[in-house]
């Protein structure tokens, strides 16, 4: 099984160096939280916004850049192209499950972008005067914990809404809908806090926040203790569910396409 | 007017970039790229008087396509003069763009979603086709390619024949003077290449068109060009009449054979020059002249379940043709 | 005239293939309505912060928004769908079609899809600005809404333009669908006036990705404040930029009749 993800990142590490000037272009697409910080930046100027300094909103958006560049997935465009096109069938014939050669995929891709992103970050949050991570070997691990969680929640959400292209030809509509929640609600958009109660609360249970801010929050020292227990565990418990879903979606979808014949 | 298409010392050349095998080339050529010049055509000079039909013969890569682009103004020429119908086509004036047309079979022009008449509609407004003519040259279309039944079907429902056809009649309907047609019977099956093959020798003898007609299929050439133009890696190797070709180096028909009993190869090679034998089934290369008398003789001699005649295949021949230029002419291969 | 009556021929289309894919429609629709609640949400949460930002208040970023919409809506429509198919057509190889045709090939290739059911973000836009509009007492006078159309009409030329480079960059690179990625993420900006943004950001929104002239500069003007000096860059910037994407567009097809087989 190594052997074989080995194998397949290596030609998915080799097709995206191929496209040269792709990883640098597609970084930029980070532009709307970069845009978002210079907004909040500017409101946050004179006096704090709900306890965020101009300094957190950078810190904020910076780890943000990270996390979103790691949990990030497009496999459900990818998938009904080949669904489409019927260039999945043969893949179905292969001994090794397609999601395995998506998921090296992603992580090329990952790689490629977070050695032209990791240094720009570091020199922003170096250079910005109060710029503050909580960093304890407990926030580390817990924040790296949360990432894996995090990539898991995005990954298998989006492959779930991919697979959907088994039965109709709008997958991508879905994935478009879900991709505006998860700019509203992960917090691209503003930091979670910023939003009125009822919301946040709301948020506490759903998804969205597991994708991006719940761990941002861990390495600003804003989410501790019991709060920090009980997201991991609201965080795993979606992927876990999002795992079962993506296998029994996937068993049904491939039944329902071997039906038609394609 | 002379000539319709004249084309005198053509050259294309074009860069490519090597990629590099491995993941160690794949980051050398991430850094500074290899570039290599491609020879697409080279050279090239001929001409057609009009009505011609001509066959343009060569392996994958030899640069047919590349020429027709040429001629059709896509392509810049490296060097050289193209001129048809006494327009340099790269010019792309709109009374050359609207004399000819390109037809090539692996690419389609007609809107997926929607029946092929809806193109045939935008073309008349592209081509300012007037209503009359347009109407005249449609029903023409129809009865020579049966368009009635598949013109007001959706594109993506039609079989590839029938989408064929319809592509075929998009490109026709200005009646252009001249047709480039890049393999136009690709991937049809027999009765609809015939079908395909007998609109073209049509719309020729009706129209009086210059034909210049790429093919993969032997059966497409023979039937409809008398006179092929060879092309390999660029070059010019043969212009000329395609039987005087054929006779010179292929003069042989191929014999294949379906025996009743096991006959042995010595037995075979007194009609002919045995290619293949394991007892039962047999090839055997005749010579040309002589076939139809060795046939009937082999047929008297032999208990023969089953035989079939055949002219050597297209590919072969070529081949052929590449073998000995290069034998008479050993430069000519880089 | 051939143009119009070309127009017309692909309008027809559009609405042939269109009711092809119904389901399209009710999928689209819903999409749309959701991320116009994304813009409004997106602008409520900040003014549940601040009163201001960069110096506009809530309703007037409203009318921002609904221009953002409305352009939004617009690129979905006509220019999205003609760029994938320019791009679609590079790579198969099918542009050849086109540029064989005795019509200009940048009017071919740009005008002739269209997503028409995106009609319902430029509505929608609409709605957001009338109902902010109201929200601030103003009723535009004649030649306000005339200052107005203008600013529209140039900011529809900008976007055209810049999507025109965009797709004629695929002459050269491959996967030129993350350019366009690209755009939209720097176009998030235009919910925003320009103002919001310091510095080098802010010159670069004016002038490299003129994002304040699509949507900032025309609700100024619908606001009745936009200066002399904006109204003539805004024309300057629409011409200029449709007669350079029209120049690239040129020098992309010389290139690809000369570098390529």
């Amino acid at each position: 099984m190594l052997n074989k993800y080995l194998a397949l990142t290596r030609s998915a590490w080799m097709l995206s160096l191929e496209y040269r000037a792709e990883g640098l272009v597609w970084m930029m697409t980070n532009m709307l939280s970069i845009i978002m910080m210079v907004v909040w930046m500017s409101i946050s100027r004179n006096r704090s916004v709900n306890g965020f300094s101009t300094g957190d909103f950078v810190a904020y958006y910076m780890v943000g850049l990270i996390v979103r560049q790691f949990a990030s997935a497009w496999t459900s465009w990818e998938m009904s192209n080949e669904i489409r096109e019927g260039s999945l069938s043969p893949q179905l014939l292969r001994p090794i499950h397609p999601i395995h050669r998506h998921v090296t995929a992603n992580w090329a891709e990952h790689v490629m972008r977070f050695v032209l992103l990791g240094p720009i970050v570091l020199v922003v949050l170096i250079l910005t005067p109060d710029a503050h991570l909580f960093l304890t070997p407990i926030s580390i691990s817990a924040f790296l914990f949360s990432l894996l969680g995090a990539w898991f929640i995005t990954f298998l959400s989006d492959y779930a809404i991919g697979i959907l292209a088994f039965w109709t030809s709008q997958a991508t509509a879905f994935t478009q809908a879900v991709y505006g929640l998860r700019t509203v609600f992960s917090g691209v958009l503003a930091p979670i806090q910023m939003f009125p109660l009822v919301i946040q609360n709301a948020l506490d249970w759903l998804p969205f926040r597991y994708m991006l801010a719940f761990s941002n929050e861990i390495l600003l020292g804003q989410t501790r203790d019991e709060r920090l227990l009980f997201g991991l565990v609201i965080q795993w418990a979606w992927v876990v569910f999002f795992f079962i879903l993506t296998r029994i979606l996937w068993k049904l979808g491939v039944r329902s396409y071997g039906a038609v014949g394609a | 007017m002379a000539y319709q298409i004249e084309v005198s010392h053509l050259s294309k050349h074009y860069q490519v970039h090597d990629k590099e095998p491995g993941l160690a080339g794949s980051l050398r050529s991430f850094f500074a790229r290899k570039y290599r010049v491609v020879k697409a055509v080279d050279d090239v000079s001929f001409t057609i008087g009009q009505g011609e039909m001509v066959g343009f013969l060569g392996p994958n890569g030899a640069g047919k396509t590349t020429t027709l682009k040429v001629l059709s103004g896509l392509l810049y020429p490296t060097a050289g003069n193209a001129t048809v119908l006494g327009f340099t086509p790269h010019q792309r004036e709109t009374a050359y763009l609207k004399q000819f047309t390109l037809v090539m079979g692996q690419k389609q022009q007609l809107m997926w979603d929607l029946p092929a008449l809806e193109t045939f509609l935008v073309n008349q407004a592209i081509y300012e086709i007037p209503r009359a003519q347009f109407d005249a040259t449609l029903k023409e279309l129809d009865d020579l390619l049966d368009l009635g039944p598949i013109m007001k079907k959706q594109v993506r429902k039609l079989s590839l024949g029938e989408r064929m056809k319809c592509e075929l009649a998009a490109a026709l309907l200005h009646r252009p003077k001249v047709l480039f047609l890049d393999e136009p019977t690709i991937g049809l099956d027999v009765t609809m290449q015939v079908r395909i093959r007998d609109f073209i020798a049509a719309f020729n003898k009706r129209y009086g068109a210059t034909v210049i007609l790429t093919s993969h299929y032997m059966a497409d050439v023979t039937a409809l060009c008398d006179r092929i133009i060879v092309i390999d890696k660029g070059h010019l190797f043969y212009d000329g009449n395609f039987r005087a070709l054929i006779e010179r180096v292929a003069p042989y028909k191929i014999i294949k054979l379906q025996l009743e009993r096991p006959t042995t190869s010595e037995v075979l090679s007194q009609f002919g020059k045995v290619e293949f034998s394991d007892g039962l089934t047999a090839v055997l290369h005749v010579p040309r002249a002589s076939a139809t008398e060795s046939a009937a003789r082999l047929l008297a001699q032999l208990k023969v379940e089953d035989v079939t005649f055949e002219d050597p295949p297209v590919e072969d021949i070529i081949r052929e043709v590449f073998a000995v230029n290069a034998a008479s002419n050993p430069t000519a291969q880089e | 005239m051939q143009y119009l009556k070309l127009i017309t021929l692909f309008l027809k289309a559009n609405i042939l293939i269109e009711l092809e894919y119904r389901a399209n429609f009710v999928a689209h629709a819903l999409v749309s309505l959701g991320w116009v609640s994304v813009t409004i949400v997106g602008t409520t949460v900040f003014f549940t912060q601040t009163d201001t930002i960069g110096g506009w208040t809530f309703y007037e970023t409203l009318v921002i928004s609904g221009m953002f919409t409305l352009i939004g809506g617009f690129i979905q429509m006509f220019l999205q769908p003609n760029v994938q198919k320019v791009i679609e057509m590079v790579r198969l190889g099918t542009l050849d079609f086109v540029l064989i045709k005795p019509v200009n090939s940048q009017f071919m290739a740009s005008l002739r899809y269209a997503q028409l059911f995106s009609g319902v973000d430029v509505i929608a836009g609409g709605f957001i600005m009338v109902y902010a509009m109201g929200h601030l007492g103003l009723t535009p006078d004649a030649v306000t809404l005339l200052l107005f159309a203008v600013m529209v009409l140039m900011s529809m030329v900008i976007v055209y333009s810049i999507w025109m480079v965009m797709a004629t960059f695929s002459f050269w690179f491959v996967k030129v669908g993350n350019m366009t990625e690209l755009f939209n993420s720097v176009y998030d900006t235009g919910r925003f006036p320009v103002s919001t943004f310091q510095g080098v950001l802010r010159v670069m929104l004016t002038l490299v990705i003129p994002i304040a002239f699509i949507t900032t500069f025309p609700a100024q003007a619908i606001l009745g404040r936009l200066d002399a000096v904006t109204f003539v860059a805004s024309v300057v910037m629409g011409f200029g930029m449709f007669v350079f994407s029209a120049w690239f567009w040129r020098f992309a097809i010389r290139q690809y009749s000369s570098a390529s087989s």
